[in-house]
């Protein structure tokens, strides 16, 4: 016997809602209030939307929504007033609003000090632009191929991976402070992977 | 040969294997004898690696609550629309059921009860009150005269 919306439902929330909940907080950059507002919002559209469209690839088309969701907060937001760059901007850790958009290699002094390796990833990550930060996360966090990521963001094939190229070299050169030995101590498997292609 | 800078842009889409197969066989053939473009790789791969094991937060149960309170255990607004349609006449019946009860039960409990008698005022009428049972034929014999 078929299982009925409900139950379909709950188990989607259930497989699903970790994936959503992290794509969110990469959207958010970190924000964990809004990663919230965006996934319940999500999935209440999904809700609604699911007895007259259940698409062969759900994942995908919950990333989808959650990336189009996130593009209208974005507008709306930026139709509100303007704000000093010395305000304080809403992602802590003492940083302004000129942090943000400073360029990664200009780091500002008053940057808090991110003791481990997968904080300063996390964090270099969350300051990339959204258009090389979405495109990255979905391929390298989260195994999507470049077709689905072009699906979901909305662009061509090209144009997502000369997006994911970029915004590698830009995390590259972010993290470049790091200590070599300790990059390369995670990727011990490097030749492996050389004669597996 | 392809020149370096042109194997160095597709780098990233050759470890995702996101290349056809014919350049894939290029950019290979190139990385087996180009130590620069070998660095170069090796470096992405580290990047690739390190982005991968970087551990994310579940999402939290109160937020899953959240969004079952909003969507499976909200009803809907044609469910609450037809409760509603089927509530309000039923309620309506109701007071109606209730109010006609309560005025013939009342109406048959006087009739049933005994006679009527009722009190004029002088000025009204000088008639005298004819006090019967209601299964009595008023006997105006008398009173015509």
């Amino acid at each position: 016997m078929g299982m009925t919306k409900t139950e379909e439902f709950s188990e989607l929330l259930r497989t699903y809602g970790d994936m959503a909940y992290r794509m969110a907080l990469h959207l958010t950059r970190g924000r964990e209030d809004e990663a919230r507002d965006l996934v319940q919002e999500a999935f209440i559209r999904i809700w609604r939307y699911w007895s007259f469209q259940k698409p062969d690839h759900f994942k995908s088309w919950m990333y989808r929504i959650l990336h189009n969701l996130y593009l209208d907060n974005r507008r709306r937001a930026q139709r509100r007033p303007t704000v000093s760059l010395d305000d304080p901007a809403p992602f802590g850790e003492g940083l302004t609003w000129e942090d943000r958009f400073a360029e990664p290699q200009a780091q500002p002094a008053r940057v808090v000090e991110i003791r481990d390796l997968q904080a300063q990833v996390t964090y270099a990550l969350q300051r990339l632009p959204a258009e090389f930060r979405i495109p990255v996360m979905l391929c390298d966090m989260e195994g999507l191929s470049y077709d689905d990521i072009a699906r979901i963001v909305s662009c061509p094939v090209g144009t997502v991976r000369s997006r994911i190229h970029r915004g590698r070299l830009q995390l590259r050169h972010a993290l470049g402070h790091l200590d070599e030995k300790r990059m390369g101590a995670e990727t011990s498997h490097e030749e492996e992977h050389y004669d597996s292609l | 040969m392809i020149p370096c800078k042109d194997i160095q842009q597709v780098v990233s889409a050759y470890l995702d294997r996101q290349l056809a197969s014919g350049d894939l066989a290029e950019v290979r053939l190139h990385l087996e004898t180009c130590a620069a473009c070998r660095a170069e790789e090796r470096s992405i791969l580290q990047l690739k690696e390190t982005l991968r094991t970087v551990s994310m937060p579940s999402i939290p149960a109160d937020l899953i609550a959240s969004i079952e309170a909003e969507t499976i255990f909200k009803p809907r607004w044609w469910e609450a629309a037809f409760l509603g349609q089927r509530l309000a006449p039923a309620l309506v019946g109701l007071a109606l059921g209730l109010g006609a009860w309560f005025y013939f039960a009342h109406a048959h409990h006087a009739w049933r009860s005994g006679p009527v008698n009722v009190a004029l005022s002088p000025t009204v009428s000088s008639a005298p009150v004819v006090a019967m049972h209601r299964d009595q034929e008023p006997d105006l014999s008398e009173k015509i005269h």
